[in-house]
């Protein structure tokens, strides 16, 4: 495992509040890592921190092991979440003029653009204005700004927004080419399905602070709640099934073919216990324990450093 | 890069095009349409009719042949002849006609005792009327009394014909013509007539004057002008100047004033102004050098501003556009300011050179057209000439109007011959002034952008970097005027006011050291404002949707890079 990026101890202070606490994080080469966090949790300081819009007040940043420094400015690419292009520029020379502004040599630059305009089927583009195209029109053209100069690390903001489906799996597609061909992607969202898809592993931000951070099977696995869905074909064994004392029954629904169950496993309990426990009840078609979905693990993760931050501001009180 | 941008993006803009050529064609048009509206306004001219009961200020009115002036004091003997009898039968009614003719003359010299001479002419006169005494007293004969008082006569009228004669240029036309009105006097009209014809609009003038015969006892007043349509005050200001100088003349010589002496009094009056150079004198050219600080202030004030709020729009264009996110992840911020900056000054350099090029060519292309109106100032310029030359009239011209042709040629003249070098001097210090001064507000308009989100919000920010510009915009006149004074100096050092306060000095060659001072503290102030309006910018750029107060600028100004 290598690291392409790394943030240690990050912090940055606005004027009447603290945007960034002693944040870490680090980034695998080839993956893709995923900056979450609510509305106003310091997701997009901590992007324009690495992209060296602004720079932190203490903490220090390193790219492939070394500082960063503003050499490195042209081996990141960013797409903003708020973004936008010159309203009255043609859209060729746009995308050429800001591909140039990342050190791309122009010629170079143009054989790009055309073909990932082929690929996005936006040729037809090249000469109108901006104002003329639609929003998602708009967000082809600067995700393809984005990745023209085929930087190291890909910095997307909300690149989904704004899309239909069909050309928001597009775009979804194209970053998984990208991180296959060797990009390193920092992916910011509030699509939890979308981060359950191509996220490798993720790290939450919440009220300035990292609170979650890790491989993405592993923080679900983490917050597992000893749910498990059981389904039995033909009859069951009802009054043995509420006898036992090692779960407790979320849900039961009779189908069809026989049962539906969700049972929560009371703590300390094994799974095998629970199992053969089971086996007395009836047939068992299948067993399935509940991992909970990125949504899930957000909002338990940010509600518990939420009520934490509450009860600490309590007690000073 | 982002000066390339920012410079052909706005160049291949089509305002900018028409700018470009509209801006020579309004400035070329300013020396042209002047001379143009002359040449029509010269072909209309009114007419306008003089009812001067006295005749006080139409000479030729006194002759029988009108345009001939200079034996207009012979009409008057020609006059007292009538009147005298010498045809007749020679009888004592005769004689005592003589007597009554000869008082009715002398009469009539009080009368029009301002044109000449009085007392020597009453004086002959006197001595006539002894010698018929005389002689009638000796019992002559009837026939060699009549001969004798013809002879007698006669040698008094040669005397006061040599008296007047020498006076001859004096009778001209009181409101003499000029190119756009025309006097006819007129005498024994009925004044309702002429009026009631002027109200209908049968009559061929456009205008009465009437000088009632009161006019000369009654300390000058009374005089009327009627007509159907306004009366402008270029002819309001024509006709009470004529006849002001006339009424100072006719008061200045019934107060015995020898008109000899009034005509010498009279000169034309032309003082030359020398500049001392290093090889000796030259003229001054006050004139033209008011006119050059004028346009270069002015130029100045509308090209910072013009361009200023081009940067300021701009920032908010990237602004609201969103797209300064996406740039300020490959430049620093500071980078896309001063690009945009200094982009933008290349346009409107661009631009000033387009002018001043566009503008030499439509004027010298113009050359063949304006060598007619040349030559109509010519005329004009024989007309004063002969005008001035003319004893009594002096000035009376000095019509605004009728200047301005003349002045038109003279400044084209004179900067043509305006050494290249102190023009030369002036275009680069122009440059210098206009670059920094363009700079130093454009980095605080660049600032103002960053920090608001709407073109709508900038006005609270706008108003402390107006206020110097409009300051010493209302100053030039005052710095023109005096521009050596304390007013002229401190604009012209303090760095906020000093681009366009030093442009209207410059022209007067002030001191090196002042211009030093003032370029080094404008290029020192330029540096800082540059690089706080930098640190406000940064952070303004990527601030959306929140109301920003002075405050807020200075935490601003604080936050680390």
């Amino acid at each position: 495992m290598m690291e392409l990026f790394k943030a240690e101890g990050v912090s940055k202070q606005y004027s009447n509040h603290l945007a960034l606490d002693d944040v870490s994080i680090s980034v695998e080469k080839g993956k893709i890592f995923g900056l979450l966090g609510p509305n106003g949790a310091g997701k997009t300081t901590l992007i324009r921190i690495i992209n060296q819009i602004t720079g932190p007040d203490s903490g220090s940043l390193f790219f492939e092991g070394k500082k960063l420094d503003p050499s490195h400015i042209s081996r990141i690419g960013y797409l903003p979440e708020e973004r936008g292009l010159y309203k009255k520029m043609k859209v060729g020379e746009q995308a050429l003029y800001l591909a140039q502004l990342k050190d791309l040599p122009k010629r170079e630059a143009m054989k790009r653009l055309k073909i990932w305009f082929e690929k996005f089927d936006i040729t037809a583009w090249w000469d109108k204005k901006v104002e003329e195209l639609s929003k998602g029109m708009q967000q082809k053209v600067q995700f393809i700004i984005t990745v023209l100069h085929k930087p190291d690390l890909l910095i997307f903001d909300e690149p989904f927004s704004g899309f239909d489906p069909i050309n928001a799996n597009l775009v979804k597609q194209e970053i998984l080419n990208l991180r296959n061909e060797g990009s390193t992607i920092i992916f910011s969202t509030h699509n939890m399905g979308s981060v359950e898809e191509l996220c490798d592993n993720i790290a939450l931000i919440n009220k300035s602070k990292n609170i979650l951070q890790g491989e993405i099977n592993e923080i679900r696995n983490k917050y597992k709640a000893n749910i498990f869905d059981i389904e039995f074909s033909g009859k069951i064994n009802l009054p043995q099934l509420t006898l036992s004392s090692s779960y407790e029954i979320l849900n039961h629904k009779e189908i069809d073919s026989g049962h539906k169950l969700t049972l929560k496993l009371i703590e300390n309990v094994k799974t095998n216990q629970l199992i053969s426990n089971l086996l007395d009840i009836g047939n068992i078609v299948s067993f399935n324990e509940q991992i909970p979905s990125m949504n899930d693990v957000f909002i338990k993760a940010v509600e518990e450093t939420n009520l934490k931050l509450k009860m600490e501001g309590n007690s000073h009180e | 890069m982002i000066i390339n941008r920012e410079y052909f993006s706005r160049i291949k803009k089509k305002s900018f095009i028409i700018m470009t050529i509209i801006g020579p064609l309004l400035l070329a048009a300013l020396f042209i349409v002047p001379i143009w509206l002359q040449k029509i306004a010269g072909e209309d001219s009114k007419l306008i009719a003089v009812i001067d009961q006295q005749n006080m200020f139409n000479s030729s009115a006194l002759n029988h042949n009108a345009n001939s002036k200079t034996d207009s004091i012979f009409t008057l003997m020609d006059l007292s002849r009538q009147v005298l009898p010498f045809d007749e039968k020679y009888s004592e009614d005769s004689v005592a006609g003589i007597f009554e003719a000869l008082n009715y003359f002398i009469a009539k010299i009080d009368d029009f005792e301002v044109f000449f001479n009085p007392e020597k002419v009453t004086g002959v006169l006197d001595q006539l009327k002894i010698k018929v005494l005389d002689t009638y007293s000796k019992n002559i004969p009837a026939d060699s009394l009549k001969k004798l008082f013809s002879e007698q006569y006669i040698e008094a009228y040669d005397i006061i014909a040599e008296n007047c004669i020498k006076r001859d240029k004096f009778f001209v036309n009181m409101i003499p013509d000029s190119r756009f009105y025309k006097f006819v006097f007129l005498r024994d009209v009925n004044k309702d007539t002429l009026l009631a014809e002027l109200k209908t609009g049968e009559s061929k003038y456009d205008a009465v004057l009437e000088i009632p015969e009161t006019f000369y006892n009654k300390n000058f007043s009374g005089v009327q002008m009627y007509s159907k349509d306004e009366i402008h005050t270029g002819l309001q200001n024509y006709v009470r100047l004529s006849m002001e100088k006339e009424v100072e003349r006719m008061i200045l010589i019934s107060e015995k004033v020898d008109i000899e002496v009034l005509n010498k009094a009279r000169k034309n009056f032309t003082v030359g102004f020398s500049v001392m150079q290093d090889d000796g004198f030259s003229e001054s050219q006050a004139e033209l050098k008011q006119m050059i600080g004028f346009i270069a202030g002015f130029l100045i004030y509308i090209f910072i501003f013009m361009y200023g709020v081009q940067v300021m729009r701009g920032v908010i264009e990237e602004k609201t556009s969103r797209i300064v996110e996406i740039i300020v992840s490959s430049v620093k911020p500071y980078q896309l300011m001063m690009g945009k900056i200094v982009g933008i000054a290349m346009v409107g350099l661009t631009q000033f050179l387009l002018w001043v090029l566009l503008t030499f060519a439509i004027i010298s292309g113009l050359k063949s057209y304006l060598s007619e109106p040349a030559v109509i100032s010519d005329q004009q310029i024989a007309q004063q000439e002969q005008l001035m030359n003319t004893p009594g009239v002096n000035g009376v011209n000095m019509d605004q109007s009728m200047q301005m042709p003349t002045a038109e040629q003279s400044i084209l003249d004179q900067i043509e011959s305006l050494s290249d070098i102190v023009f030369g001097y002036v275009i680069l210090l122009f440059i210098f002034f206009f670059v920094f001064g363009y700079l130093l507000y454009a980095s605080l308009f660049a600032a103002v952008g960053s920090a608001v989100d709407a073109e709508t919000d900038t006005q609270q920010f706008m108003m402390p970097i107006t206020i110097p510009i409009i300051l010493s915009i209302i100053s030039i006149p005052v710095i023109v005027q005096n521009p050596d004074g304390p007013v002229a100096f401190w604009l012209s050092i303090i760095p906020f006011t000093s681009p366009i306060a030093m442009m209207a000095r410059i022209p007067y060659e002030i001191p090196v050291s002042e211009i030093i001072l003032s370029m080094s503290l404008l290029l020192i102030t330029f540096l800082f404002v540059a690089w706080l309006s930098a640190r406000i910018y940064r952070t303004g750029i990527l601030m959306y949707g929140k109301k920003v107060s002075y405050k807020e600028l200075w935490k601003w100004l604080k936050y680390k890079g």
